[in-house]
């Protein structure tokens, strides 16, 4: 049964394959590769569509004939290498007339490119690198290109916030040459043309320790400490003292001392008197009994309740703290070295309480030079322009006032594109 | 003969743990480059850098796009200048196909390749013709639409052309500059550094930037005895463009 089946498969193979010209369907195998024919390839006239030939003089040349590699003769002569891919026409041409491209390009810079490419973008704001901090006395951490604001809120806090980053597209080339001559070994340097791009300032300092000896001798010091022979006597000497106890009979009857001069005369009037003191005497001759006098003493426990029957005052209903949100913004997404751009710096004080003291410090990129009386506020203050030592300026926007609750100002500044 | 398999798992172990070592080693200084611009970089430069100037033209182009670094095919538009005035003469293939513009000349190369340009008519050195390369390894991303605005500036100043006429060779790097560490200065024409020949440009050129372009000058001189189609370039496309800019 087996070697049936596998005769009728081989017979509608073999039927397939030698009938293939006469029946209309084809069937092709995998072992049956159809070489498609060699087609000429023609460069054409305009080999990309979006170009618009009105506008202007566009050429678009056309590629090699040969794109093949290079022959023996033309490696010696020029080596070119040959390319992985020879493209038939530009794949990709950014700077094509924008109404006749079937698609449109987001307007402006492309987070992500710049995010990619930061070298061609000039930078203003944020914190690069290392953030903003401070130790005891200065303020560390200010890079090139920050811009932070600085202020105090109501319970006296120092707080510090980073402005957004803008990017203006902006970027600049320099050259590097050198000059060789062919004969081996030599070579040209111009050292009148180098230019130094490094302008910190070297600091050599060169610490000496000195050598300190501190040298202590212990002196000998002897002490000798003898038995003296001193004799102490001490003698008991026998003390006799006789003590006598006299005896002291003190007798005396108050009751009885009228105080009556016993003159040996009795005067009547001495009688009432006498007559009262025995009465005296007899009543005081009583048996005398304690008195005793008892007194209660209770501890009392007063309470009282305070309750105010009118509260009189104004309610405070700010509960957030002071919290500024700074935002800059310019007015060129880019710009040619020469430009002139507006830089705009809003704060807005989002937090119910006030602050107080704010400083708003940009620290400007090498590329950027200010335009000097340039810098305008709608709040009372100052500018103070220090040097970054890189080459560009840091401003400082001191605003004087108080800024309440959901309210802020605007500082504007001009720089110029180096 | 379980001495014999215990001394073989400490050998494994053993080299087990050196791999791990030196795997700890390379660790930092991969980490130490940064990815920017799609580029590796490195603070100190201490990568080795397998392109140099003496590097045959086409080579850095080519292993930009074969790396995937730059979209191939890409068309950048460049402008070539002179040191005041003159002709600069492009050839798109071959040199029966000129394009002749006046400095500064705009034109848009393709990434990756070698371009052969023809400079000439200059009033600072009459009767000179000087046939430079320009291999474009690397390229912009401007917002839409300012491609043109922002050309990528070949300028060859007047020391160059000197230096060439005087028989030697000259190699220039364009790289665009790195806007932190930029010269904070305003240029009337593109500021030239000049670095001894014994030094690798296009390192030196890509610690301070990211290298475009390469420009080659000698005093080489198409043949005169028959056309030389390789001297005038492999046919890589050019795409010409309005002279819209003025400055350098």
């Amino acid at each position: 049964m087996q070697r049936i089946c596998s005769a009728v498969a081989m017979l509608l193979v073999c039927v397939c394959s030698g009938c293939a010209s006469f029946s209309p369907i084809t069937v092709s195998l995998p072992w049956q590769k159809q070489i498609p024919e060699p087609t000429k390839e023609q460069s054409p006239a305009v080999q990309h569509a979006d170009f618009d030939t009105k506008v202007g003089a566009v050429h678009l040349s056309a590629p090699a004939k040969n794109a093949n590699p290079a022959s023996a003769v033309q490696q010696v002569a020029y080596y070119q290498p040959t390319p992985v891919a020879p493209p038939q026409r530009p794949p990709y041409c950014e700077f094509s007339p924008a109404m006749k491209r079937d698609y449109v390009l987001p307007a402006g810079n492309d987070p992500a490119v710049v995010q990619m490419y930061p070298d061609e973008y000039l930078f203003d704001g944020g914190d690069r690198e290392h953030p903003v901090h401070y130790d005891d006395y200065s303020r560390l951490g200010l890079d090139t290109e920050d811009t932070i604001v600085e202020y105090q809120t109501h319970k006296g806090k120092q707080e510090v916030k980073k402005s957004n980053r803008v990017a203006v597209y902006a970027p600049r080339f320099a050259a590097i040459r050198s000059a060789s001559s062919p004969i081996a070994g030599t070579s040209v340097d111009s050292l009148a043309k180098t230019e130094d791009t490094i302008h910190g300032v070297g600091l050599a300092a060169r610490t000496v320790i000195t050598q300190h000896k501190q040298r202590e001798q212990l002196e000998g010091i002897r002490m000798r400490s003898r038995a003296s022979g001193v004799e102490t006597e001490q003698r008991q000497g026998a003390v006799d003292q006789s003590a006598f106890i006299s005896g002291h009979t003190k007798l005396s009857n108050l009751f009885q001392d009228t105080g009556t001069k016993s003159t040996g005369q009795f005067q009547q009037s001495d009688e009432a008197r006498i007559g009262y003191q025995i009465q005296a005497a007899a009543i005081w001759s009583r048996t005398q009994f304690p008195v005793i006098a008892i007194r209660a003493r209770s501890a009392h426990e007063s309470k009282r309740a305070v309750k105010p029957e009118e509260y009189i005052g104004v309610e405070d209903k700010r509960k957030t703290e002071g919290n500024l949100k700074l935002i800059k913004l310019a007015d060129k997404k880019n710009a040619e070295p020469g430009d002139v751009i507006t830089f705009t710096i809003k704060y807005q004080n989002i937090g119910d309480f006030d602050v107080d003291g704010i400083k708003i410090v940009d620290n400007l990129t090498p590329r950027l030079e200010y335009v000097n009386d340039s810098a305008t506020s709608d709040r009372k203050g100052r500018l103070v322009v220090e040097d970054n030592q890189e080459g560009s300026l840091i401003l400082t926007f001191e605003v004087d006032e108080t800024v309440v609750g959901h309210e802020g100002g605007t500082v504007t500044f001009q720089a110029r594109v180096r | 003969m379980t001495i014999f398999k215990h001394q073989n798992r400490s050998r494994l172990l053993t080299m087990l743990l050196m791999a791990m070592i030196a795997f700890a080693i390379e660790l930092p200084s991969a980490w130490s480059q940064q990815m920017v611009g799609g580029r590796k970089y490195n603070s100190g430069n201490q990568f080795y850098h397998p392109l140099n100037q003496r590097t045959p033209p086409g080579v850095a182009g080519q292993w930009a796009a074969i790396s995937g670094q730059v979209q191939a095919g890409y068309i950048q538009p460049m402008q070539v200048s002179l040191p005041s005035k003159g002709v600069v003469t492009f050839y798109a293939g071959s040199v029966d196909r000129k394009i002749q513009k006046a400095s500064p000349a705009p034109i848009g190369f393709s990434v990756g390749y070698v371009y052969r340009i023809k400079i000439s008519g200059m009033p600072e050195f009459p009767g000179v013709e000087l046939y430079p390369t320009i291999e474009l390894i690397d390229r912009l991303h401007p917002p839409a639409g300012l491609a043109e605005t922002y050309p990528v500036p070949v300028s060859l100043n007047p020391e160059d052309i000197e230096l060439a006429l005087s028989g030697r060779m000259v190699t220039k790097v364009v790289y665009l500059e790195r806007p932190q560490t930029a010269v904070p200065a305003k240029f009337e024409r593109q500021p030239t550094l000049a670095i001894t020949a014994k030094k690798n440009l296009i390192a030196e050129a890509d610690l301070l930037g990211r290298p475009m372009a390469i420009i080659r000058m000698g005093g080489r001189l198409p043949s005169t005895r028959g056309d030389d189609p390789a001297f005038f370039g492999s046919g890589a496309p050019v795409v010409e463009l309005k002279n819209n800019r003025t400055q350098n």
